[in-house]
């Protein structure tokens, strides 16, 4: 499930971004070349952080940009910016993040088994510091795949 | 019982607090509905408790409600001394 929507082609790295509003835009490159979101889903993200604070950064280090469906999402699909270099939120310590994974759901279920495994990913510390380290897309895969079936 | 778990668009980190809260409730013992929804329809909802970051907590904190509010979300042990100081109270 989770390695049939976050695909290689999906997954990018950087050394750092600017600020997060930069991030967010470059995690979602991959969903908008690919035809998931319009360029409006990305401003919603946007809008949202600024209105309700960083919510998206769920455990530290890591991010899911999203907004809801209706502000221009396509289809459903998952892409991760990984960042060398964190980039800040908030101003606490633990509102930064070097993992962005965004994506974009058409309803609110279809999207619910690969997130459920996008959260088995971030709960096991073993995987999770693998994660963390891994510094290729065969890298990333092979974890994303050991939590997908 | 009724937890009600909120986040800014209802569907990706309440979804993944559901998880988180749902696992631990298991490990208390404890049964309860646990539903997920965003901040706008959750001014609309009644529950026994509302969970969420302390930035959505905060949006919804009119006086009336009983709020727990979390840092990490994928965190079980954070969220479990949460849901224990609310529902030991």
């Amino acid at each position: 499930m989770l390695n049939e929507i976050l695909t290689p082609d999906s997954i990018v790295f950087k050394t750092s971004c600017p600020d997060w509003q930069t991030a967010v835009r470059e995690s979602c490159a991959p969903l908008l070349a690919r035809g998931t979101i319009e360029p409006a889903y990305i401003d919603a993200i946007i809008a949202n952080v600024i209105e309700l604070g960083p919510y998206i950064v769920i455990a530290p280090d890591v991010a899911i940009p999203h907004a809801r469906p209706e502000a221009g999402a396509l289809g459903m699909g998952m892409s991760l910016l990984k960042l060398t270099e964190p980039v800040a939120f908030g101003s606490e310590p633990d509102e930064q993040a070097r993992m962005l994974f965004a994506f974009s759901a058409i309803d609110s279920r279809s999207h619910q088994r690969a997130l459920k495994q996008l959260a088995d990913l971030i709960m096991d510390e073993e995987k999770f510091a693998a994660l963390a380290a891994a510094d290729s897309v065969d890298a990333v895969l092979a974890l994303i795949n050991s939590v997908s079936n | 019982m009724k937890i009600m778990i909120v986040c800014g668009n209802g569907l990706g980190s309440s979804m993944m607090l559901e998880m988180t809260v749902n696992s631990v409730l298991k490990e208390m013992g404890v049964i309860a509905e646990v539903g997920h929804t965003d901040l706008f329809s959750a001014k609309g909802e009644v529950a026994d408790l509302f969970v969420g970051s302390h930035e959505i907590m905060s949006q919804l904190d009119d006086g009336s409600r009983q709020l727990a509010g979390v840092r990490n979300i994928m965190d079980k042990a954070e969220v479990r001394a949460a849901l224990e100081l609310k529902l030991n109270q």
